[in-house]
């Protein structure tokens, strides 16, 4: 329905989209999130051949845009950044003027037409005041119908559910669902979590411009393979389990490779009282804060940097513990910890991962073919369990990777600033901890095929936006190789950004961007 | 297009409120005159003004020689600079283009709606001016200057002092050459509408576009009466502005007219033309 190959938008120096590679199947509900200003609406513009792609190919139902989307857009209903009327007009007469503005059917059944679409969202009973006297909701409502006059094959959706009450919210994803089920694909952009997960099968995530994962809710949202048990009796419980114990959490455990009926019978068997137990999930929320960062909306204070490594520390550790809370993986919260050491010792800790990268490769091959154990024998847990090892090495390798060439490239300044610093980022960066929080990517990235590659490039421009965006800087902690990779410095360099994602990955001047 | 462009013209209270106040102006002008019988001496106030004494029918002109300095560019320049900036400003720009209508036609739509208004608000005053010249100051032949005035006040004053030794028009005389005046300054508000449809392209905001154009006007304006800026005098677009009183001359005086029409179709066909690039390769953010 929608294939977009390395989409890219920049405008003037920020990269809004980068090489981003959609794949909205027919009959999707298709879930684009991303935190705000992560380029989801700059995608769907693009789609709609409103803005023009700098690079890259969009196909839309078989048809390349922006060059025939006049062929496509008839079958498309749009709804983009909130809805637009005419205020001065009623409700029906913006839609009759929206429906008399293309070609296409005529008078005779518009009438018609913009009274189902009324129904279909709402409004039936709308009587002739001016739009502007409409309230966000209904407005909202008006732009849905506007978007469903013409029985579209395609629903393009940006938040539709803006300014809707909760029992509104419901009734437009009901609505969404049955024109799903009536052979509609929809595609919705949104920052809202509960809304995709609710509504739709299939899930793109977007961050800083570039697509960091797509893939079925299901596969992402599969058990994780370890079980989680709430027991009165923790501590007996930990003493019992010594070994597949991975975290404790008061009264909350989490026991790697184990089946979750017979965990339970052993610890019943033993006398422990298990108050709740099940198969632990991941949820899209912890999904999303693992793999995207902040929005662009956050713009934190730049501090001075000689306070830089403790604010690092105990803000890395913060979110650490914040990804903690989510995932319940006990990794997370170490590496956090480690995070910040490795950033301060820069160079050195990319060196380190340079050194582990061999283990790391054949750990990756052999997570393949634990990936296919997996699949052939439905789902064995301790396979899947591997899988998530696996891809965690595999993420390893890509550090590795990067480190490498950080390494072997720092006499070009830019690119050699940027790949220690991506090597860093890695290492310090709660959302490269929780890999194993993200059990579906795995297969995803199989598809893509070539995995580090993909994460190199995706860390690449992470951080390189991150530096445009928040006049990011060398600060304490990135000043080392700052200072290596800078050769074009413009003076900006010295001010520390503040927040915590600038603190995590903080590191080489803005200068260096600079050719 | 075209139609529901016109019908957001005609639905849109501003488009009626901007034609009202354009047709009042020389109401109250004629109102006070016909009471006191003063009118400006000839070379000040507006053009033709003492003519219209003797002879009702001429006050048409008149009454587009009131409206032509401000009012009605100021008119055309927000109508022309709401086009494109205006759908944008109220975001409906993007939800047309998605409908999708090409955005070439909504241009060319644009641009039509705006001639027909340009049209309808000079049309509309020029017949509430001959309303109220006729009831006003009733109607006698005219006596018209020979051809060769050299500036239009002077034409003016001829009219008044040699009503009876200038050449006398027909009515339908003075219907044919008011019809030339009309679409010689339909030709010249184009001109601010291409200007102001050009910028319209160029930003989000109306209200910038209209001022632009409008910014560009005074500019024109007093490089017309300087000078100095003589090297570019005939071809500013405000240069041949009242070159239409020259309709009213015995033998209509061709020369400035030509060049009005000249000097305006390549202002209107350059800025459409800029217009259209700029809009058809335009990334929509709005």
């Amino acid at each position: 329905m929608i294939t977009t190959r390395a989409l890219t938008k920049r405008y003037g120096r920020v990269l809004a989209v980068n090489r981003v590679d959609l794949d909205v199947r027919e009959g999707d509900r298709y879930g684009f999130l991303g935190p705000n200003g992560s380029g989801k609406t700059t995608v769907v513009r693009m789609l709609l051949g409103l803005v023009y792609a700098t690079s890259g190919e969009i196909e839309v139902m078989g048809r390349p845009v922006p060059k025939r989307v006049a062929e496509v857009l008839p079958r498309i209903g749009a709804l983009v950044e909130g809805p637009s009327c005419y205020g001065h007009l009623s409700g029906r007469a913006n839609l009759a003027l929206i429906d008399a503005s293309g070609r296409g059917r005529g008078l005779r059944s518009r009438r018609k037409r913009i009274s189902e679409a009324l129904e279909r969202v709402g409004l039936a009973g709308v009587d002739n005041r001016a739009v502007k006297k409409y309230s966000l909701g209904m407005r909202q409502r008006l732009g849905l119908a506007a978007a469903l006059l013409r029985e579209p094959r395609l629903l393009v959706l940006d938040e539709p559910t803006n300014g809707l009450d909760p029992k509104g919210i419901r009734e437009i994803r009901d609505l969404l669902t049955e024109l799903n089920q009536a052979g509609t694909t929809v595609f919705l952009s949104s920052h809202q979590l509960s809304e995709v997960e609710q509504l739709c099968t299939r899930v793109g995530i977007v961050d800083r411009g570039r697509l960091v994962l797509q893939d079925d809710l299901d596969t992402l949202r599969a058990p994780t393979g370890r079980v989680m048990v709430r027991s009165p009796d923790a501590d007996r419980a930990a003493a019992l389990l010594d070994g597949h114990l991975e975290q404790r959490d008061g009264d909350r455990l989490l026991v790697v490779g184990a089946d979750p009926a017979e965990l339970n019978a052993r610890l019943v068997a033993a006398g422990l009282r298990v108050s709740e137990i099940g198969p632990e999930r991941r949820s899209l929320e912890a999904l999303m804060l693992a793999v995207t960062g902040s929005g662009s909306d956050r713009i934190d204070r730049v501090r001075p940097a000689p306070d830089r490594p403790a604010a690092a520390i105990a803000e890395v550790a913060g979110a650490g513990g914040a990804v903690d809370r989510g995932t319940g993986g006990v990794r997370v919260a170490e590496r956090g910890a480690d995070g910040p050491h490795a950033v301060d010792r820069g160079a050195g800790g990319a060196q380190k991962v340079e050194r582990r990268s061999g283990g790391a490769w054949s750990v990756e091959r052999e997570a393949r073919g634990a990936h296919a154990v997996e699949r052939g024998a439905g789902g064995a847990r301790s396979a899947e369990r591997e899988a998530a090892e696996a891809q965690m090495a595999e993420r390893e390798a890509a550090e590795a990777r990067m480190a490498e060439r950080g390494a072997g490239q720092s006499r070009d300044g830019r690119r050699g600033r940027e790949s220690t610093e991506s090597g860093q980022g890695a290492e310090s960066q709660p959302g490269g901890e929780s890999t194993e929080s993200r059990p579906g990517g795995e297969g995803q990235e199989r598809r893509q095929g070539g995995e580090g590659q993909e994460r190199r490039k995706g860390w690449d421009s992470r951080e390189r936006r991150k530096g445009w965006e928040g006049g990011m800087a060398g600060n304490a902690l990135g000043f080392g190789q700052g200072g290596q990779g800078d050769s074009g410095g413009e003076g900006r360099g010295s001010a520390g950004a503040g927040g915590e994602d600038e603190g995590r990955v903080g590191a080489g001047g803005e200068g260096g961007e600079k050719p | 297009m075209i139609r529901v462009e016109l019908v957001k013209l005609v639905r849109r209270p501003r488009s009626w409120v901007s034609i009202g106040l354009l047709c009042g102006l020389p109401v109250i002008v004629a109102v006070f005159v016909a009471v006191t019988h003063l009118v400006p001496p000839p070379g000040q106030g507006p053009t033709l003004l003492s003519a219209v004494l003797s002879n009702g029918s001429l006050y048409p002109a008149a009454a587009l020689a009131i409206v032509l300095p401000i009012f009605l560019p100021v008119a055309v320049a927000v109508v022309a600079g709401d086009a494109i900036a205006g759908e944008a400003g109220s975001g409906m720009l993007r939800y047309l283009l998605a409908r999708p209508v090409g955005r070439t036609r909504l241009l060319v739509a644009k641009l039509i709606a705006l001639v027909i208004y340009t049209l309808t608000a000079v049309v509309a005053v020029a017949v509430t001016a001959y309303i109220t010249g006729k009831l006003l100051f009733g109607s006698q032949p005219v006596a018209v200057s020979p051809g060769g005035g050299a500036t239009p006040t002077i034409i003016a004053a001829h009219a008044a002092a040699a009503s009876l030794s200038g050449t006398t028009l027909t009515p339908a005389d003075i219907f044919v050459r008011t019809v030339g005046a009309i679409s010689f300054i339909g030709v010249s508000m184009l001109g601010v509408g291409a200007i102001a449809l050009f910028l319209s392209t160029l930003t989000d905001s109306s209200l910038g576009a209209a001022l632009g154009a409008l910014a560009a006007l005074v500019t024109s304006e007093v490089l017309v009466t300087l000078n100095a800026a003589g090297v570019v005098n005939p071809y500013l677009p405000t240069r041949y502005w009242l070159a239409w009183v020259d309709f009213f001359r015995q033998p209509i005086l061709w020369r400035n007219i030509d060049r009005g029409f000249a000097v305006q179709a390549i202002y209107v066909v350059i800025l459409l033309a800029c217009a259209w690039a700029n809009f058809a390769t335009k990334d929509i953010t709005s």
